[in-house]
């Protein structure tokens, strides 16, 4: 057996089903009749794929099967995707209905007018007017960095910021304040 | 076959508008052939129609999608492959391969009752036979088996197994070629089945 055996030996199958382009299918059958190793290798391919077209659809069709009961149980299946597919979009229709939307709204308004009434308001609580949060007495280490952060503008103007104490800062606010 | 002239093509396009008398005829003419082909991948009939229901629900939730370019048995062996060769690939089939393989003895009471017009004696060597059929195709990977089987059972053309396996024509001619040269090593040509 040649390298070209080997490769027309590939094809043998194809070519017997009749599955090869008009060109390859006329280089095989030239070498199947030249060749006598591929031409008996030829013969037993055939043999056995016609064997095999025959009886395989043959023996497998031989097992039942009930069409009548998997219709039924298709159907069932069906039924139940056709319910899941109506009941999503029922969902969103109420959700679209005015009076849901309106209730809804109203609903959400009072719960974040009832929330904003329980904490104090920051203009009121800077007024004096409102005590701060529990919390600034209980926890002051919270609260360290207030004076702080509510200078943070200051960083506007970075060039400007010296590094200065707070101690002394206030010292100084005291001196000029004194006159 | 231009994919007009193919029956099945119009009926699947009147199931894309609805009508579902259509999905019923498609359903009883091609359910019994996906049953068979699944029943090479897995070991149970059961699980075989289990899929082939499998099968044809997602042909029905993804009619919308359906393009008549092929024929409709293209598409419905695209989708049947598919299913079998993921159940293949499932980590419990190997566990539900040894649940549901049968250990009664094939006797002749059982062979007879798969049909009973034959002789038992016929019966039980038709039993061995697709016993020993079903065994050779088991062996061959499942890409091989279901090329060989859309080819040699279903009559598909090369061409057809590719766009149905989604792969090149000159990959199933290999495909196609081991399996034939695997099964007649393990069947011979046939002669004493």
């Amino acid at each position: 057996m040649t390298t070209r055996c080997d490769s027309i030996s590939d094809s043998l199958t194809a070519w017997i089903d009749g599955e090869l382009p008009a060109t390859d299918e006329q280089v095989v059958a030239r070498h199947v009749a030249d060749c006598s190793s591929c031409g008996r290798e030829a013969q037993r391919l055939r043999q056995a794929i016609r064997w095999q077209t025959e009886t395989l659809p043959a023996r497998l069709l031989e097992s039942p099967v009930d069409v009548a009961a998997l219709r039924m149980g298709l159907r069932r299946q069906l039924n139940a995707t056709r319910r899941q597919d109506e009941a999503v979009p029922r969902a969103w229709t109420w959700f679209l209905r005015p009076f849901a939307m309106a209730s809804a709204g109203l609903a959400l308004a009072l719960t974040v007018v009832a929330w904003r009434a329980t904490q104090p308001e920051p203009l009121l609580v800077s007024l004096g007017v409102e005590e701060p949060p529990p919390d600034v007495a209980t926890v002051p280490d919270k609260f360290q960095y207030l004076e702080v952060i509510e200078n943070l503008e200051a960083l506007e103007h970075f060039e400007a910021v010296q590094a200065v104490r707070l101690e002394d800062e206030r010292a100084h606010l005291d001196d000029v304040r004194s006159g | 076959m231009s994919t007009s002239a193919d029956p099945d093509v119009l009926l699947m396009l009147a199931v894309q508008r609805g009508d579902d008398d259509a999905f019923d005829r498609l359903f009883e003419k091609h359910v019994a052939a996906v049953v068979r082909f699944a029943r090479q991948f897995v070991k149970s009939q059961a699980r075989a129609e289990e899929l082939a229901q499998d099968v044809f629900m997602q042909v029905y939730r993804n009619r919308s999608n359906y393009r008549p370019t092929a024929k409709f048995t293209t598409w419905l062996y695209r989708i049947a492959t598919n299913a079998c060769l993921s159940e293949v690939r499932r980590p419990e089939h190997k566990l539900r391969v040894d649940l549901d393989t049968p250990t009664r003895e094939v006797s002749m009471e059982t062979a007879m009752l798969d049909n009973p017009d034959q002789s038992a004696e016929d019966a039980l060597l038709s039993r061995e036979a697709v016993g020993t059929i079903r065994r050779a195709l088991e062996g061959l990977p499942p890409q091989q088996r279901a090329a060989l089987l859309l080819a040699r059972v279903e009559g598909m053309s090369y061409e057809e197994v590719a766009e149905t396996i989604t792969c090149s024509v000159s990959a199933v001619k290999s495909l196609i070629h081991r399996a034939t040269l695997t099964l007649r090593n393990k069947l011979g040509s046939g002669g004493e089945l």
